[in-house]
């Protein structure tokens, strides 16, 4: 479906524009001991965990979508019956992706 | 061609090889990641700065780290560039933008670069 194209598509902008947040938490949680407990501190805070989780999300939308187009470039799921199913899968698997992120998170 | 000028592969074709192997580097490197991740919660739910620092720190983590910031680099490039391409049609605008990207890209690469190195 169309909708898990452009889905993918946004969220490779969104994780591309998220990447010096990323980095940034990842410099922070590797700096010293200190810095790592600071990070987690901030990362305590509602808005910040709604931030990341939806960063998260993004990442695992980004990868699910993808491993459904490399499945596809070797020629599989061409079919529109096979895309309608491929892409509810993926979109089954992300939701269940984004709900074990939110767990982990809070 | 302006567009070719910017991209990264300078073709298609290349541009497509790279966007596929920068996609399987880094899917493999979040199944190893995830796995450690998994591994330290059974042990210890609360993730501690050693067991954290420590995937970074061992060899095979440092190594797989710094290839998977080429493969994002490289990924983001192809794949910005493409949106760029699509949507943005005057070409001056077109070609600042990805200009941009490509120092942005750079940028990344590096940074992450530091963070990584003496872990």
């Amino acid at each position: 479906m169309a909708i898990t194209s452009i889905l993918h598509r946004i969220s490779g902008i969104v994780l591309f524009l998220g990447l010096p947040a990323l980095l940034y938490m990842l410099q922070q949680s590797l700096a010293s001991e200190a810095s790592f407990a600071e990070l987690k501190d901030c990362l305590a805070a509602a808005w910040a965990k709604v931030a990341l989780w939806l960063l998260l999300s993004a990442v695992a939308f980004h990868v699910i979508a993808g491993v459904r187009h490399l499945i596809m470039d070797l020629g599989h799921l061409e079919s529109k019956e096979g895309g309608h199913q491929a892409a509810s899968i993926v979109l089954v698997l992300f939701a269940i992706a984004a709900v074990l992120l939110g767990v982990f998170l809070w | 061609m302006v567009t070719a000028a910017t991209s990264l592969g300078r073709s298609g074709l290349h541009d497509w090889l790279i966007q596929r192997l920068s996609a399987v580097v880094m899917l493999a490197y979040v199944l190893y990641l995830l796995a450690y991740l998994v591994g330290a919660y059974m042990v210890q739910p609360e993730l501690s700065f050693g067991v954290w620092q420590g995937f970074f720190a061992r060899p095979l983590g440092k190594i797989s780290s710094l290839l998977v910031i080429v493969a994002v680099v490289a990924h983001a490039w192809v794949g910005i560039w493409t949106v760029l391409t699509d949507y943005v049609k005057p070409v001056a605008v077109r070609l600042v933008l990805q200009c941009l990207l490509i120092v942005g890209c750079f940028g990344l690469l590096f940074w992450g670069f530091i963070i990584l190195w003496g872990v």
